[in-house]
């Protein structure tokens, strides 16, 4: 009996894993921008969108990610997940903590920036001399575009 | 008195041209501190090594095979900067970081250079006159993704490109913030995007070819753009693209061949697009229209050997006088434009796209049924996928010849031929 019990639990388990919420590795080779279809040949400054049925939405620069965002069904969105900009880990876009400058590079330039807590990223800023703090929310009114 | 003649010719040489410095050493960097403000130092052939620092109105040529290499990978090979008339000709560069760096130069040429094993070729930043030609890039090997661009110019003006070859980079010539450019009468093979333009205004792209890549031409969010007498074949990969447009405003692509790529030509948020007298050879789709507005004309273009003519989102794609190789109308009054409407609209083909693995079922008599279907039910259609005035002459300007691949030829033969030898045996025992 036990061992249909332990059958069981592992079977749930796996289930339980196949719908993973967990942003997956990019593949540089064969991923391309949802919504620029530019490749994702910078694996620092990608985002991504776990759907809630669990198929997955990469994008190049966070700026395409949002605006991705505006016109999709808030509903079918499982999570969503950028690169930290100073180490390799996926932070998820809520609880991040951003910086803005016309001096970062980004694929497409929107010069937006992901750290994993607000400290972080005033070292950055203070590193590199420039840059404006942002929440999550003030990327809901960034003006995402050409900032030359 | 003949030796005095010598004597006379060669002083007299010397007074003319004072500023010319025969460099023989490879302390390259007391060389290039030594010639003076617009002297020209001519290297001598043979191997230099080191990393050097321009800043001042000089011309370097090679006299021969001159062959320089970076001793200093994090910094570029050479680096020009704040100064004005310069010039590199004739030299071979070897690092494996970044060949040559500019930063604020006025009248800059880069002539005759060739670039071995470099992360990044050319960079050039807020500079002005800028010509590059006959520069032969050629990255690591890398894949693209793990490469720099073979020429970059970010934020300047006046800037030509031309007859310069790249080669496994990530992108051939990056154009970043840069008004008035030419690039003419190059090729990129093996790269992430032949041509890649952001955020760039009044820009000629004529008489290139880019071929192997992830995307031949990839212009975003640029304004005036001129496409002309181009090849762009054979981005056939995974997301192979010939042209990509992506919110970009006013470009004219004409007499192109665009063949043989997974997309010909993808049209995305953009206005005022003209694509005239291309050629589309043999592309899985050959035009994609997505999010885009009905100013977008396809005017006299010739539509040969595709699977999927046009695809569109229903709205920004306008179709006149292009030729169809599978328009079955007539023309009775022999005037050249087919007497009825073609239906660029394929379901099948809006399907095969999503799922390649259809296109096994193209020409099966339910799909050739369904296209028919597809052609009665939406030829009386005022829907953007209709060309009301199909050609029924095809007048090709450009035409991709297409090479026999032999080796696979042989090996369809061999393999046919012993599927036949299999069944004779089964049919026969």
């Amino acid at each position: 009996m036990k061992w249909k019990l332990v059958l069981v639990v592992g079977l749930l388990m796996i289930l339980a894993a196949c719908s993973s919420k967990e942003p997956r590795d990019i593949n540089s080779a064969t991923d391309v921008c949802e919504v620029c279809n530019m490749s994702v040949s910078s694996e620092e400054h990608a985002a991504q969108i776990v759907m809630d049925n669990g198929d997955y939405t990469v994008f190049d620069d966070l700026g395409c990610l949002m605006e991705f965002m505006m016109d999709a069904d808030a509903s079918e969105i499982g999570g969503a997940f950028v690169k930290d900009a100073s180490e390799n880990k996926w932070l998820n876009i809520e609880k991040a903590t951003y910086v803005y400058s016309e001096g970062n590079w980004t694929p497409m330039n929107y010069g937006v920036l992901a750290f994993d807590s607000k400290k972080s990223a005033e070292n950055w800023i203070e590193k590199e001399g420039m840059g404006k703090l942002l929440s999550y929310d003030d990327l809901q009114g960034f003006e995402w575009g050409v900032h030359h | 008195m003949k030796i005095w003649l010598g004597v006379l010719v060669a002083v007299s040489s010397y007074l003319l041209d004072m500023s010319l410095i025969s460099a023989n050493s490879n302390d390259l960097q007391s060389l290039i501190d030594a010639t003076e403000e617009g002297g020209v130092l001519t290297l001598q052939e043979g191997e230099y090594k080191g990393n050097f620092l321009i800043q001042k109105s000089m011309v370097i040529i090679a006299n021969g095979h001159v062959v320089i290499t970076s001793e200093q990978v994090n910094e570029p090979l050479f680096r020009i900067e704040d100064s004005q008339n310069v010039s590199l000709k004739g030299l071979e560069l070897i690092s494996s970081g970044t060949a040559i760096k500019v930063n604020r130069v006025k009248n800059i040429e880069l002539s005759n250079l060739v670039l071995h094993k470099v992360f990044s070729g050319i960079e050039v930043y807020d500079s002005k006159n800028v010509e590059i030609n006959h520069v032969s890039v050629n990255g690591k090997g890398h894949h693209p993704s793990n490469s720099g661009n073979g020429i970059a110019i970010f934020t300047s003006t006046d800037i030509t490109v031309e007859n310069s070859h790249m080669n496994g980079v990530q992108d051939g010539v990056y154009i970043e913030g840069v008004k008035n450019i030419i690039v003419t009468g190059n090729e990129v093979v093996n790269s992430r995007y032949g041509n890649h333009f952001m955020y760039s205004e009044n820009a000629t792209i004529v008489n290139n070819r880019f071929t192997k890549n992830v995307t031949g031409l990839m212009i975003m969010m640029a304004n005036e753009i001129y496409v002309e007498s181009n090849d762009i074949s054979d981005q056939d990969g995974f997301n192979g693209t010939g042209i990509t447009l992506y919110d970009t405003k006013v470009v004219e692509v004409q007499n192109n061949t665009i063949a043989g790529n997974k997309i010909g030509l993808t049209i995305q948020k953009t206005a005022n697009v003209r694509a005239l007298s291309n050629t589309f050879q043999m592309n899985q789709t050959a035009v994609e229209s997505t999010n885009s507005e009905n100013s977008n004309l396809l005017a006299n273009n010739v539509f040969i050997g595709n699977i999927v003519n046009c695809r569109t989102d229903e709205i920004g794609l306008n179709l006149k006088n292009n030729y169809y190789d599978d328009y079955t109308g007539i023309d009775i009054d022999g005037d050249g434009i087919g007497d009825e409407p073609y239906v660029a609209l394929q379901s099948f083909g809006q399907w095969m796209v999503r799922k390649p693995v259809y296109q096994y079922y193209v020409e099966s008599p339910s799909v050739v049924l369904l296209n028919q279907l597809d052609q009665q039910a939406n030829r009386g259609s005022q829907t953007l996928l209709v060309d009301q005035s199909p050609l029924t002459n095809k007048n090709i300007k450009q035409y991709k010849e297409w090479h026999l691949n032999h080796w696979q030829l042989s090996i369809g033969i061999a393999l046919l031929v012993l599927c036949l030898i299999i069944w004779r045996r089964s049919v026969l025992t």
